[in-house]
């Protein structure tokens, strides 16, 4: 098999490589090539099962990553990064290329907090997600993907201003991990990793998978999943010429297991478009996306937030739940997305903002929020249907509040709100009154949510749950769920970690279950 | 009917409008965010029949704009000279910069259905402020100083679809401007690093070790 692994690039089925309609056989269809399906077809191809990987979205080899957010946006991101809420006030951002979200993640790793695991047992029935039972495929994912503790060198002037406030108010922060190989500070993660420093599945899991005799094709959109008697047996799908939009080709593909992993947005659309899994009427809903926003604040010194490790640490101080559940992470940003995360004025204010953005520091709020969405599939399109609740729209008044005082902590001339009306703090104004005069209606807050969640919720329970403990269907026989639909709450933390161990617990327990 | 002069009659009838706004807004406006909804776009269909004409309306646009229309198109830079003013400044002046054909183009990315929504919404805010201002001039018309007082307005309005019809303009015609790299060095942005550095690429991660 090593004869296959290449030392760079992937060997892809592209659009421009299909010719006529094609009807593929294989042991295992995976369903998107992101967190969960790179980690489940890299499983299932070393242990000897003949995988079939198809990814709706292009190959883009990192050679071609230009480090233009703009351009990656167009390139990399689903809906060219637009992918928005019905009200049009969160920005849902995911990859939709060959590798997933995890090609323009922010590399952050955290594993799934142990009073999240403890949530799920009880109130689902998940009493086989203990920290014992997942911990070895947390430590085989760090160990497979370099995560590590940041080191000083990681730690930019974004995250040491930061640092300063949070040393000035005695509050617990901690350095970031972070899924990366010799990082090259460049920042510009979200546009993808031009040099393979951050491990993401287009450098490991996808090539691995390969090298162990997987089949990878992008530009092909899965439209049905086809079961008989409540056993799954195969995928219908068009390659689309990505130039055109066009349908090129038409496959029919057959397997006995079928693992669904196209990420918490399309893996319900896909499965309500196929008719599957909605017994419980719970199949799209249960959307939860932490949604998040940037609070930036203007000091007297150059900080340049864009150099440097993109993301160096955070503030845990109130991640619990019970102590107001929602992290602080202290990111930079280049100029286009600090152009709009808040508004000082319109004018002459708003460009001595700009004037200013080498001196601006940012301070993500990532708020554990409620499942209270849904997606709904329509003729062609689809709805994401967000709204905060009444306790997370508290909950975002808290981590402003909390961002705003650590900023002022840290010697911050002016904190501006990342809100669509205008609002700038100076010190010594009252954050409480102006955050009172705040209403829980669309269009308060500039949000952006690259965590998707929930909306194919695991659970021991039929009637309240899609997936069973196992990520199998509990409707249809061999059909497996592996992405972060399957999270019945959301994580807290970015979730990237928690979905690469859920697939190996899946792939594990696939594996143990069945024979070639 | 495009209206010439103000006549005492015509202003009755666009302060009519403006009286049916508030009650809209507990509304129907309730359901109006960046995707409004066809009623409400008929609810305003008088207020389009209104539509006072503009010099700006007899100058060209640049051939192959697929999805904005001439009028969006002189509309989109005249909010890049209210919202980008570089007076004064080493910033490049936002004529430098095509913003309103980049406009076009970021369109490419907004699902049709939603975009024709916004640009209906933008055609709304370029036309209401001639119940505004006492002058009863588009958007377009407006001095500088009242374009951003009525900016202003919109941006901060209690009423959350005029927040958001404004915020999308303005989110639009920044990005526009500020992804274009010639705007960058006057804000010492450096851009894109790992070429410029020659930073070599990692490759692929080696084979886990069975």
């Amino acid at each position: 098999m090593a004869t296959l692994f290449r030392t760079e690039g992937l060997a892809v089925t592209q659009a421009s490589d299909v010719h006529g309609d094609l009807q593929l056989t294989a042991d295992v269809i995976v369903i998107g090539s992101g967190a969960g399906g790179a980690v489940v077809a890299y499983e299932m191809a070393k242990a000897g099962r003949d995988v079939l990987i198809i990814e709706a979205g292009p190959y883009v080899p990192s050679s071609e990553f230009t480090e233009d957010f703009t351009e990656a946006m167009d390139t990399l991101y689903a809906e060219r990064g637009t992918q928005a809420n019905v009200d049009g006030d969160l920005l849902v951002l995911q990859g939709r290329c060959v590798g997933g979200s995890t090609v323009i993640n922010g590399c952050v790793a955290f594993r799934t907090p142990e009073h999240i695991l403890t949530r799920w047992q009880q109130e689902f029935g998940l009493t086989n997600l203990t920290m014992e039972a997942l911990s070895p495929h947390f430590e085989k994912v760090e160990k497979h993907l370099h995560i590590q503790r940041n080191g000083a060198h990681e730690i930019n002037a974004n995250a040491q201003t930061i640092v300063r406030g949070c040393e000035a108010l005695g509050l617990s922060w901690q350095p970031f991990e972070r899924n990366v190989k010799a990082c090259a500070l460049t920042g510009h993660c979200l546009s993808g990793c031009a040099s393979d420093r951050k491990q993401s599945m287009l450098v490991t899991y996808l090539p691995w998978a390969i090298a162990h005799g997987a089949r990878l094709f992008a530009d092909t959109r899965v439209q049905r999943i086809v079961s008989t008697d409540g056993r799954v047996e195969g995928v219908l799908a068009e390659v689309i010429d990505p130039a055109s939009g066009q349908v090129k080709a038409r496959i029919q593909a057959t397997a006995k297991q079928v693992i669904l992993a196209a990420g918490a947005i399309q893996s319900p659309l896909l499965l309500q478009r196929s008719g599957l899994a909605t017994s419980s009427a719970q199949l799209g809903k249960n959307f939860a996306c932490h949604p998040s926003t940037m609070v930036v604040a203007e000091y007297a010194e150059r900080i340049d937030s864009w150099s440097g490790a993109l993301l160096g640490v955070y503030i845990d101080e109130w991640a619990h739940p019970d102590k107001g559940g929602f992290l602080l992470e202290a990111g930079g940003a280049g100029p286009v997305e600090l152009s709009g995360v808040t508004d000082p004025g319109t004018g002459v204010e708003y460009m001595h903002y700009m004037q200013r953005v080498g001196h601006l520091a940012g301070l993500v709020t990532l708020i554990h929020d409620e499942g209270v969405g849904r997606v709904e599939a329509k003729a062609e399109r689809y709805q994401i249907h967000y709204k905060l609740s009444d306790k997370n729209f508290a909950q975002m008044l808290a981590a402003i509040k909390a961002a705003s005082q650590v900023h002022f902590a840290a010697g911050a001339l002016r904190v501006f709100l990342p809100t669509v009306q205008q609002h700038v703090l100076t010190p010594g104004d009252d954050i409480d009154a102006l955050l009172a005069t705040l209403r829980n209606q669309p269009h308060t807050f500039r949000m952006v949510s690259y965590h998707p969640q929930g909306t194919c919720r695991m659970g021991a329970d039929p009637a309240q749950s899609v997936v069973g403990p196992n990520g199998e269907a509990h409707d249809v026989k061999g059909l497996f769920v592996a992405d972060a639909s399957i999270f019945p709450t959301s994580v807290v933390v970015n979730p990237q970690v928690s979905v690469y161990a859920l697939a190996s617990y899946i792939a594990e327990g696939i594996l143990a279950e069945t024979t070639v | 009917m495009t209206i010439e002069s103000s006549s005492s009659a015509e202003k009755a009838t666009l302060q009519h409008i403006q009286s049916n706004l508030k009650p809209l807004a507990r509304r129907r406006f309730l359901k109006w965010t960046l995707g409004l909804s066809a009623a409400l776009i008929a609810l305003f269909a008088g207020v389009f029949s209104w539509r006072r004409s503009s010099p700006v309306d007899q100058l060209p646009a640049p051939d192959g704009l697929l999805h904005i229309s001439t009028a969006h198109y002189h509309l989109f830079n005249r909010l890049a000279e209210i919202l980008l003013p570089t007076e004064g400044s080493d910033m490049l002046p936002a004529e430098a910069v095509p913003v309103a054909v980049r406009v076009d183009q970021l369109m490419l990315g907004i699902e049709p259905s939603v975009r024709k929504q916004l640009l209906t919404g933008l055609s709304l805010f370029d036309n209401l402020s001639v119940i505004r201002f006492s002058n009863a001039s588009r958007f377009v018309d407006l001095s500088p100083e009242e374009a951003t007082r009525y900016m202003d307005g919109w941006v901060n309005s209690p009423i959350f679809a005029l927040r958001a019809v404004a915020n999308a303009a303005g989110r639009l015609v920044k990005t526009a401007y500020w992804s274009a790299p010639e705007t960058w060095p006057a804000i010492g942005y450096t851009g894109p690093v790992t070429a410029v550095r020659g930073i070599p690429s990692l490759g692929n991660s080696a084979l886990p070790e069975a």
